[in-house]
């Protein structure tokens, strides 16, 4: 009876309980298909655990990745593992047998490392199947796969360029963080290095933008970009060339290279004399692209002359009178003086300018043409012309030195006739009394200057007027006529020398010839 | 109270298996309460799993205390050049000893998976487990000597007697406390049938719990002094108990020898089990530090 129990017991149990040893549990739902002792082997090597040849049989993608050296089952926390280190089995059907939690996940070790904006997405924003380009069509049509995913920048972004650049790895110029910025572009690699203002330039100011949208293209090749004027539009309008270089830097078209050496007559204003000199910010103010107006002088310089020259509202431009050599310098000539209002002549000549037109602190040209203007009235009130104060000088003087005068004594009262003609002025219109030349003071009358040699004989019938017996051609009574007095010259006397008659007797205390007589009574004379 | 070495060794045994689960409890407690299907991803799950450095070994020692304490105790029991070799109590402790803890290391090394068709294997070594304590129950219900030997119906009516008669002269108890005592401790000769043997057992163990309750309560209320009246009230103690196991001898004894028939077929089958165990388990190449 014992017996028979243990055996009931044996076979009860036994039987069952040597199948129950085989698995240790249930596999995964993705292994559920391999449940079953016939199929423990083709997992587990026998002696040696799981090998991870039986596990690569099946899944191949990751025994090529492995081959290829790619992805994270080469990394250093895969590498040397096997399989079942991280995916084990026989914990049943739920199972997580690919423990994969996105935040734990280190991506650096599947060979592609997050960076920038990459580090921000979800997983299944690049895990998806659209972007699975690897040609086995089974991880395209797996879900939740990780698989298949290209590390090319094309394989989920669209070819901006469209494909118009030498290269499809964007990363060569582009970061991650934002495509507008292509922060691993060095432009300074390419044909065309930035320099000076180029570097201030947005991209977009030299390659444009066309199209919106879908369309959207900026052109990064397929233009010229050799010649400034490529790009840069000729303001001189091939006034200076092609080479914008030749005067330009690239820090800007303000800044001109090798000045001393531009022809600055190409602009059409020629630098000359002073010009040749000045510093260009002097006249370029505000930067050379600023149009300078240099038709006029005053343009540029101040109107020293303060108007002085503007003349029924018309300007006049210093280039009238200066030249580039400096405004103390002046062309204007002798000749353009002498059309002015007053002509230099004489003395005039040799008067430095100065001497009339810097008689202040500044020059001064549109002065009073008056010769007291400049002139001492030496004459005081002498002369009526100066006693109202307009006394023009030109009257008596001429302008080659005061003491020739060239005065028409005609247009006095007191023509100057005979020997008055050969008589110095000063004989006459000196002062020895006063020392001063006198002109008003002197009385036309023959006495004034004249001795009266007659000692007053003919004050009474003559008023002493000398020129109603002598002529100005010299004493001879020439214009005596002694029928015209009270005793005409008849017969004998007509022959009788004057001093027969007329002999010399102190008169008024002078020895004077008598010429009035007393009476003409014959026995006068005769006895 | 003086410790005999018997009890020494006992409690020393029982304090090594305690120490042993609880250590291994608390260190693996985070593990092994873990769901299945999170513990390959806990720390501890390379140390403690089945085939872990730990958990491996929990197996194959504890594999190996069932195995020792199966056969040194069936070699010692059985075979008669060994039979004198040190008492048979002594060594179904050791036995029992071994198959508890040799049992908890296997519960350790199985992570407590008790789920699938492997969980027979377990489930017939805690059938082995279980029949042991209720065969040490039914062990403890027969009357046996000082080494282990089992005594004879007349043996233990002597010594029932004897227990009759210290109360009797050494106490001075009154008359009426020892009709009292006699009353309680009656033995009732009648066979009682295999299938209400428990329930008899329970039935008289309250029975005789109340009847101590009522003798105590009397023998408080006499002049017996209190030193007295512990030893007097351990002999009454012993003396119910007696009674009880004589009344039950016959159907212990029955329920013995069917124990048996369940305890060893368990024990075989988890043998067994256990060698297709290692056997799978060594062919797949998971040969511990081996």
């Amino acid at each position: 009876m014992k017996i028979t129990v243990k055996i009931a017991f044996l076979f009860l149990f036994g039987g069952i309980s040597l199948f129950a040893q085989i698995s240790p549990g249930e596999l995964t739902k993705a292994h559920a298909e391999l449940e079953g002792l016939s199929n423990c082997t083709k997992c587990h090597t026998l002696g040696d655990k799981v090998a991870n040849d039986k596990c690569l049989a099946c899944h191949a993608e990751i025994k090529v990745r492995i081959e290829q050296d790619r992805g994270y089952h080469v990394s250093s926390e895969a590498i040397g593992k096997n399989c079942s280190a991280c995916h084990s089995e026989h914990f049943g059907r739920d199972f997580e047998i690919v423990h994969f939690h996105h935040e734990e996940l280190n991506h650096d070790l599947t060979g592609f490392k997050l960076l920038g904006e990459h580090a921000k997405l979800k997983c299944d924003v690049c895990h998806a199947s659209k972007f699975i380009v690897d040609n086995n069509k089974t991880i395209k049509n797996r879900k939740n796969t990780f698989l298949g995913l290209s590390q090319k920048c094309a394989s989920c972004h669209e070819n901006y360029h469209k494909e118009t650049l030498s290269t499809d790895d964007c990363r060569q110029c582009h970061g991650f963080n934002d495509w507008k910025k292509a922060e691993k572009f060095d432009h300074q690699k390419t044909d065309f290095p930035l320099e000076g203002k180029h570097k201030n330039v947005k991209c977009e100011g030299c390659h444009k933008i066309t199209g919106t949208g879908e369309n959207k293209f900026q052109e990064f090749t397929g233009f010229k970009f050799g010649r400034c004027g490529d790009c840069h539009a000729d303001v001189h309008k091939g006034k200076f060339g092609k080479n914008c270089k030749s005067c330009h830097v690239v820090n800007g078209f303000a800044v001109i290279k090798n000045r001393k050496n531009f022809d600055h007559g190409k602009t059409g204003f020629i630098l000359k004399g002073k010009h040749s000199n000045v510093k260009c910010e002097s006249c370029h103010k505000s930067g050379f692209k600023q149009k300078i107006d240099h038709q006029f002088c005053a343009d540029c310089h101040e109107d020293y002359h303060k108007g002085e020259f503007s003349r029924d509202g018309l300007f006049r431009d210093c280039a009238e009178c200066h030249d580039e050599k400096g405004f103390k310098s002046s062309s204007f000539s002798i000749e353009e003086h002498n059309k002015s209002q007053f002509a230099l002549s004489g003395a005039h000549l040799a008067v430095p300018c100065t001497e009339c037109h810097l008689t202040e602190e500044r020059w001064t040209f549109r002065k009073k043409i008056e010769c007291i203007a400049c002139h001492e009235n030496k004459h005081g009130n002498e002369i009526a012309l100066f006693k109202d104060g307009k006394g023009n000088c030109l009257v008596c003087h001429i302008t080659d030195g005061w003491k020739t005068v060239n005065f028409d004594h005609d247009q006095t009262k007191f023509k100057l006739e005979g020997k008055h003609k050969n008589v110095h002025c000063s004989e006459c219109h000196f002062s020895k009394e006063e020392r001063t030349k006198i002109f008003s003071k002197i009385d036309s009358a023959c006495l004034s200057c004249h001795e009266d040699y007659h000692s007053g004989q003919f004050q009474a019938a003559y008023d002493n007027d000398c020129k109603s017996c002598h002529g100005f051609e010299g004493w001879s009574a020439k214009y005596f006529d002694h029928s015209k007095t009270k005793f005409k010259l008849e017969g004998a006397h007509k022959n009788v020398d004057c001093e027969k008659c007329h002999k010399k007797e102190t008169i008024n205390g002078k020895i004077t010839v008598k010429y009035k007589m007393e009476s003409i009574a014959c026995s006068v004379c005769h006895s | 109270m003086i410790i005999t070495l018997n009890q020494l060794y006992k409690i020393s045994l029982f304090l090594i298996l305690s120490v042993i689960s609880v250590i291994i409890l608390y260190f693996g407690w985070d593990y092994y309460t873990l769901p299945l299907n999170k513990r390959f991803f806990s720390e501890l799950h390379t140390l403690l799993k089945p085939s872990g450095a730990l958990g491996h070994g929990f197996g194959i020692i504890g594999s190996l205390m069932m195995l020792v304490g199966v056969v040194s105790y069936m070699i010692r029991k059985r075979v008669k050049r060994f039979s004198r070799l040190g008492a048979l109590k002594n060594w179904l402790i050791f036995h029992i000893f071994l198959c508890t803890l040799g049992p908890i290391l296997v519960l350790y090394h199985t992570a407590f998976k008790f789920g699938g068709l492997v969980s027979i294997s377990f489930w017939s070594m805690a059938a082995v487990v279980v029949s042991g304590f209720i065969g040490r129950f039914i062990y403890l219900q027969i009357p046996r000597t000082i080494e282990g030997n089992e005594l004879s119906f007349n043996d233990v009516n002597k010594l029932n007697i004897n227990l009759t008669q210290r109360l009797r002269e050494n106490y001075n108890l009154s008359e009426s406390i020892l009709l009292m005592i006699d009353e309680f401790s009656f033995v009732d000769l009648e066979e009682i049938k295999l299938s209400s043997a428990i329930s008899s057992f329970i039935k008289k163990t309250i029975e005789q719990r109340k009847a101590l309750k009522k003798i105590k309560s009397v023998l408080k209320k006499s002049e017996i002094s209190k030193e007295n009246r512990k030893e007097v009230i351990r002999l009454i103690k012993s003396k119910l108990v007696l009674t009880r196991k004589i009344s039950l001898l016959k159907s212990m004894q029955k329920l013995f020898g069917y124990w048996h028939v369940a305890h060893l077929p368990f024990a075989i089958l988890m043998l067994l089990i256990m060698l297709v165990h290692v056997g799978v388990t060594i062919v797949f190449g998971y040969r511990w530090v081996f």
